[in-house]
């Protein structure tokens, strides 16, 4: 058996913590699915993970990069047919 | 240009905006030419148009500071049914030219552009042009602003 | 007999009720449906006129009017306030004691400003959310002589998406004309990292606050008003000191859906983004700032969304089966100036893409704000 940690990326489906909430933001222009997280962020505790749902190209740079700068998690990212689930734990 | 807000951008393209683009070339200066001209322009503009006018001789000529207010010669060459044409824009009182494009511009997006090689052949200077002109541009990058435009016209 | 229920009199729960009436309208004279509006103050407000009366545009009077002379005269408007919603019982439980009974109910009870959600906002921020507060600034602005403006949007999410930036294009032309920008700085904030949340949108947006000389702080989440000193803390570590702060207050749904058990954290309610009907309950519609769909919270997506669920109330209401779609319409103009503006259109499928500012969709949207009454409110078209 190797020493290797698990490869990053895609979990099976079983292995996704699971989800305080899941905000659906495939075609939402406006507000858009950061903001979407943000305000669901905003509501729930410290510890929950929400899951969001983007079919928005520039959720790839977006959130990531909004997770880090918040200081919370960005547990994983999943490429589902023709849309991308992100799932952020609330560190704080 | 409105009075009540900051000069509209035009040039949408440049300026990321959606507009359709209408692009007029004028070269004439009599009455009928340029109320058709003007009411071309209302129309567009209030259909949400970016309308771009390159304005060349006697165009050009038309925008020159300190013209009277009324309507410009006709066409010569109609005849009676010229001079009677005159008597009917007197009699309905068919506002100028000017006072219609004045209007387009003050609701929509409408640029005039004064030909720099009509400028220079007229013997004219950009101070000596009405304010309704927005800059002075040579053919070319009329040309080039106007490459998208849905619609064309050349008067 | 039928009874359908409207909870909320506001853009939602009045066109919706008015176009129900319209396609049941032989029912509702036959006396087999009774239609409902449940409003507790029965004054129906036109929103968008708060950020008009600001630069006195409009007057205040002319943002409100009875909702009883906005409903078809066979509506019954209640003017009750609703303690809670018995989804199991099908029944609204009234303040004063009774309940009221239905078989169809549409939730359009909109949302609820919280500024006490951020910390120093009530005491520093000036808003134009609400009627008093818009006065408020109105006059403040009347007084101002030249500082340092801070815009910002302290919660979401929040109704009206595009008001931050009208607000800031509104403001830049106004001191324009008063002779004051030059004396004045103006800021603005967003949570995200651009001007606003449609792609499509942002980027024209932020060529324009740049050529009017509007400096921009993104990302930028409220973390505190320092009113005391006058300072804005964000949470990613920017401060900005401010003479006049104009904030958009936190926003939560209306306290009635956390009571009755049927919102989420932040009491919206659940509901499916195409029927429009309130996941896992039976008989409820929701419409409106209400639900808790990824969309602008906007008064056309309430007034488009009413649309879809007076055809599945009145079908339903029919016994047939309620097949209408809600396609994620929406329509809101954007002021760009005083007298300028452009307007975005979009759906679930297609972004939208402004068309250049104008004085002509400015002109048409004053041109709405008369009209609002009879075309939407009254659902005459």
């Amino acid at each position: 058996m190797s020493d290797e940690s698990p490869a990053p990326g895609p979990k099976t489906p079983d292995e996704r913590p699971p989800a305080t909430r899941v905000v659906d933001a495939r075609g939402a222009w406006c507000p858009g699915p950061l903001m979407e997280l943000i305000a669901a962020i905003q509501e729930e505790s410290p510890g929950a993970h929400i899951e969001v749902l983007s079919s928005d190209q520039g959720s790839r740079q977006d959130i990531p990069m909004w997770v880090q700068k918040a200081g919370h998690e960005l547990v994983r990212m999943d490429k589902e047919n023709g849309f991308d689930r992100y799932v952020v734990r609330k560190t704080h | 240009m409105n009075p009540n807000g900051p000069t509209p951008p035009t040039g949408s393209p440049a300026a990321g905006f959606s507009s359709p683009q209408m692009a007029i070339v004028l070269a004439s200066g009599n009455a009928e030419r340029l109320l058709t001209f003007s009411t071309l322009v209302s129309g567009a503009a209030a259909l949400g148009y970016e309308v771009m006018i390159f304005a060349s001789y006697w165009g050009l000529d038309a925008f020159r500071a300190g013209k009277p207010e009324g309507h410009p010669p006709l066409e010569p060459g109609h005849g009676p049914e010229g001079e009677r044409l005159r008597e009917i824009l007197r009699d309905r009182k068919v506002p100028s030219w000017k006072t219609i494009l004045r209007s387009a511009k003050a609701i929509g997006n409408v640029g005039i552009f004064a030909c720099s090689q009509s400028l220079e052949v007229l013997g004219l200077d950009r101070r000596d042009l009405d304010p309704l002109v927005d800059d002075v541009m040579g053919i070319a990058s009329f040309v080039d602003r106007t490459r998208g435009a849905q619609a064309t016209y050349f008067i | 007999m039928k009874r359908i229920v409207v909870l909320g009199g506001g853009i939602g729960g009045t066109t919706v009720a008015n176009r129900i009436q319209r396609l049941l309208s032989r029912e509702v004279e036959q006396g087999q449906v009774e239609i409902s509006v449940v409003d507790k103050e029965g004054i129906h407000a036109y929103q968008p006129g708060y950020l008009m009366v600001v630069f006195d545009k409009m007057r205040p009077e002319e943002t409100r009017q009875e909702e009883s002379r906005l409903l078809h005269r066979s509506i019954r408007l209640v003017k009750e306030e609703v303690s809670k919603i018995d989804a199991a019982g099908k029944k609204l439980l009234l303040a004063g004691g009774r309940s009221l009974p239905y078989d169809i109910l549409v939730i359009a009870t909109g949302s609820v400003l919280h500024p006490e959600l951020c910390p120093g906002f009530a005491e520093g921020a000036h808003s134009f959310y609400d009627l008093d507060n818009a006065v408020k600034l109105r006059d403040q602005l009347r007084q101002f002589s030249g500082g340092r403006i801070v815009v910002t949007v302290a919660g979401m999410p929040y109704k009206c998406p595009v008001a931050p930036l009208e607000v800031t294009f509104m403001l830049d032309d106004y001191l324009r004309s008063r002779g004051l920008r030059d004396k004045s700085e103006i800021h603005y904030t967003y949570p995200i990292p651009r001007v606003f949340g449609i792609e499509t949108v942002a980027p024209v947006m932020q060529r324009l606050m740049t050529e009017r000389g509007i400096q921009t702080h993104t990302p930028f989440n409220v973390q505190k008003v320092e009113a005391a000193s006058r300072r804005l803390v964000g949470v990613e570590g920017e401060s900005l000191d401010y003479d006049l702060l104009i904030g958009i207050p936190p926003h939560r749904g209306a306290d009635v859906i956390a009571v009755s058990g049927l919102g989420d954290k932040g009491n919206w309610v659940p509901t499916d983004k195409f029927t429009l009907r309130a996941e896992n309950q039976n008989d409820i519609y929701v419409l409106g700032d209400a639900t808790n769909i990824a969309i602008s919270k906007a008064g056309s997506t309430a007034d488009y969304e009413a649309e879809t669920v007076a055809q599945s109330v009145a079908a339903q209401a029919r016994g047939l089966p309620p097949s209408a779609r809600y396609e994620g319409r929406v329509y809101c103009w954007i002021m760009t100036g005083l007298a300028q503006a452009t307007y975005i259109k979009f759906d679930y499928q297609h972004p939208p893409h402004p068309p250049t500012p104008s004085f002509a969709h400015y002109w048409n949207k004053m041109i709405y704000n008369r009209v609002y009454w009879d075309m939407t409110a009254r659902a005459m078209f």
